[in-house]
């Protein structure tokens, strides 16, 4: 008994000292001059120290933060804590794949620049160093075999790149975006490049008149996605709408493939491009040297068409045809036929809420509904053609639906009220039954009462 | 005319001479048994009427169950009334089938010569908890589906017959489209027909063996026909105010996907168990707790049916217990519905 209790605290004794060993080995806090401690690696280990056999963490091999982590200049501790929450934070990219210098020095001697060792990258070094690995297929397939290599390349052919190439130390380089130490991937919702936070990024620079006014850019265009059609989507938690990225490549600016707007929007709304193309405006544009989308529906302000169609002040039409007899009247017709389907859509959709919140059951209403729904959007990308033969056809077609869906209510509701009427007729029938049964009852006990002896 | 038709019918049918035997008989005329008795019958007959007419236009394949409803209720005319009826009518009928049953035993009329009349009653309800049951499974929404894996799990969980009847109901180990054939098939053929032949033994049992009562009576016929008729009339009228004013929604369509997030729960009349089961500990002495409390109440069901021959004289000991059985029935079924 005695002995065991023995081999307890010797265990114990043994147990506090390795603790205590690991401690000291984990924050060497005044080494001497010039000695390297002993740091162990995933390669070498203690070997000798049987307490150092726990395997510690990984992280020890780099030095800087063991110092970096304890500074008190806010400044010089900040990276650290950025670094180790960022992508980059494992042992095989450490500080020095940037900085350069010797992580395994914990003296100050590590940051002798006749070492190596970088402070920070200028600003036309910054491209070169991030592409010393970003370029290595082999170095990036170990963390990621999904990372594309070309980053650099495009940001090259990229007009920040272009400017950057030219020495404007105002231009984006890659830290401009990604940060330099708190680099996140694209989908972690913290990064400053993911969607949520991507309009916001491209702002900083490109909301500011005066940061923009060298390069002769407006500082408009956030403001205006953000009311148009794509940035309201994207509020709205369509994730899919397209943000500033979502036409402009990441890196290149302009997406593979796409030398005008109109191949671009062409990229999501096919339809629309291919009923164009058969429009009077199609050969009009082109010889003019328009871009195909962007005189009607702008390009960073992209609004519906409903709202741009007819000839109010503030309407597409109205910007090239103020004068003009024909388009006018065109003009005029068109808007008249999409505000009358939309105005159907509308009521069927109020009469058919009301319908359901008083209870009647009208799936076939609802079916139509969404077939009259479907047919509108087609009569929006009808519109491109100008063909108002064409228009007035698939709109007839789209009131059709809305009558068949306000009959299908409307006989709801007559019969329930029909129902109604029947249950009301049915209660005066029983109630005029049940007073004569009863009235029958009593005369039955009366007769009952007349005979008893 | 009408008198010689009359005549003729009666000669070959002898509606006269049963006349003639009903109001010779007599009936006590404070008894409240009498007339939940008459009432179940006329709510049965309803059921039957609603039942036919929900049959034809009803389709029991999983993919069309829920959609032919949604057409019978939505479509046809006086449709969701026809099934308003139906619905209601079943709650109705386990809620007077209880009572019916609730107050012979306080009464302590299960004594000879009634042995008969209280097996068949017994045996009704049974029944007619399964009818309800089954027809729950028939709209084949979210809840029936629910309904229908976790009620026949429980009732696998009996002693005896119970994983027998479990794979009878689910039409197989698991609950599939075969369980809605099942249902539809106990719903709409077994059960009814189970029921009107216990039930005419039932009755029969009853005009034979109705004892003397003690208190005044009235003439079976026309006295106590007319005051049933009273009765069902304003029945009758209840039930269509709660089919036009308090429809019973058919619900969404079962998806048999993402289920786990759901809670069912069980149709009132066996909320009393469920209230039970989630109350007990996870082992009661040393049984799973599903099985010892589904083997109580086999044997609490042992001893209603022995009752007859347990109390011979109907002391007041069974109505103590009964009515602290039922009082615990009561209040649990309150407790989950509140």
């Amino acid at each position: 008994m005695r002995c065991s209790n023995q081999t307890l605290l010797a265990a114990l004794a043994l147990i506090a000292l390795a603790g205590a060993a690991g401690r000291t080995a984990a924050a060497p806090a005044d080494p001497p001059a010039g000695a390297a401690p002993k740091v162990a690696t995933e390669a070498t280990d203690g070997g000798t120290d049987d307490a150092a056999k726990k395997k510690r963490p990984v992280r020890d091999s780099n030095t800087c933060l063991t110092c970096h982590r304890t500074l008190t200049d806010t400044k010089l501790r900040v990276v650290a804590e950025e670094y180790e929450h960022s992508v980059h934070q494992d042992e095989r990219i450490g500080c020095v794949a940037c900085h350069k210098g010797n992580p395994t020095d914990p003296t100050v001697q590590s940051h002798d620049k006749t070492t190596g060792f970088v402070v920070r990258p200028t600003h036309s070094q910054i491209a070169a160093t991030c592409g010393g690995c970003h370029e290595d297929p082999t170095f990036v397939r170990r963390f990621n075999a999904r990372l594309g290599i070309d980053q650099r390349k495009m940001y090259e052919l990229s007009r920040h790149g272009k400017i950057a190439g030219a020495g404007d130390e105002n231009s984006p380089t890659c830290t401009t975006c990604h940060g330099s130490h708190a680099i996140m991937p694209v989908d972690s919702p913290n990064a400053k490049v993911n969607r949520r936070q991507v309009r916001d990024l491209c702002a900083k620079c490109h909301a500011d008149k005066e940061y923009m006014k060298p390069y002769g850019l407006p500082a408009t265009q956030p403001e205006k996605w953000s009311k148009s059609v794509h940035g309201k989507a994207f509020a709205e938690g369509h994730e899919k709408a397209p943000t500033c990225t979502g036409c402009h490549s990441p890196h290149a600016g302009t997406l593979p493939g796409t030398s005008t707007v109109a191949a671009l929007c062409d990229r999501c709304h096919q339809d629309e491009r291919d009923l164009f193309l058969k429009s009077p405006h199609s050969r009009a544009f082109r010889k003019l040297g328009l871009p195909d989308c962007v005189p009607c529906h702008g390009d960073h302000d992209v609004q519906r068409t409903s709202w741009l169609a007819g000839m109010a002040p503030d309407s597409s039409c109205s910007k090239c045809h103020a004068k003009d007899e024909k388009p006018r009247k065109v003009a005029d017709e068109v808007a008249s036929i999409l505000n009358d389907v939309e105005g159907e859509e509308h009521g069927v959709s109020v009469a058919l809420t009301e319908a359901k919140s008083a209870g009647l059951l009208v799936p076939d209403a609802s079916y139509a509904l969404d077939r009259l729904h479907t047919a509108r959007i087609r009569l929006v990308a009808t519109v491109h053609t100008l063909d108002v033969a064409q228009l007035t056809e698939d709109a007839n077609a789209a009131k059709s639906l809305a009558a068949e869906a306000r009959d299908i209510i409307a006989r709801a509701r007559r019969d329930r009220q029909t129902e109604r009427r029947g249950y009301f007729a049915a209660i005066g029938v029983l109630g005029l039954l049940f007073v004569l049964l009863v009235l029958k009852s009593f005369e039955l006990a009366r007769r009952r009462r007349r005979s008893a002896p | 005319m009408v008198a010689l038709a009359r005549k003729w019918l009666a000669d070959r049918t002898g509606s006269a001479a049963m006349l003639e035997r009903m109001s010779s008989r007599r009936v006590p005329s404070r008894t409240v048994t009498h007339y939940l008795g008459g009432l179940l019958v006329f709510v049965f007959l309803l059921e039957v009427a609603s039942g036919i007419l929900l049959l034809l236009p009803y389709r029991p394949d999983p993919a069309q169950a829920h959609a032919s409803l949604t057409a019978i209720a939505g479509q046809l005319p006086y449709g969701s009334l026809i099934r308003g009826i139906h619905a209601w009518s079943s709650h109705l009928f386990v809620v007077l089938l209880a009572l019916h049953l609730a107050i012979t035993l306080l009464l302590r009329r299960f004594r000879e010569p009634n042995e008969l009349i209280w097996w068949t009653g017994l045996l009704l309800l049974a029944v007619g908890v399964g009818m309800a049951f089954t027809g729950s499974i028939l709209p084949w929404n979210q809840n029936a589906y629910l309904q229908a894996r976790v009620s026949s799990e429980m009732i696998g969980q009996g002693p005896l017959f119970g994983p027998w009847l479990k794979h009878l109901l689910r039409g197989g180990e698991n609950v599939s489209p075969w369980t809605l054939n099942h249902a539809f098939g106990f719903h709409t053929g077994v059960l009814p027909a189970a029921t009107t032949l216990i039930l005419a033994a039932h009755v029969a049992f009853v005009q034979r063996h109705a004892k003397a009562h003690d208190g005044p009576t009235i003439p079976a016929h026309p006295d106590f026909t007319v005051r049933i008729a009273a009765a069902c009339t304003a029945l009758l009228a209840i039930v269509i105010t709660l089919a036009t004013f308090a429809p019973i929604a058919i619900g969404a369509p079962a998806t048999l996907t993402n289920i786990t997030s759901a809670e069912a729960t069980p149709p009132w009349y066996f909320l009393f168990l469920h209230e039970l089961l989630r109350a007990a500990p996870p082992r009661l002495l040393g049984l799973e707790s599903a099985k010892f409390i589904l083997g109580a109440l086999s044997v609490v069901a042992g001893f209603t049916i022995a009752l007859p021959f347990i109390d011979r004289r109907g002391s007041r000991i069974t109505m103590f217990v009964g009515a602290i059985f039922i009082t615990l029935v009561v209040l649990l079924t309150a407790h989950a519905l509140l």
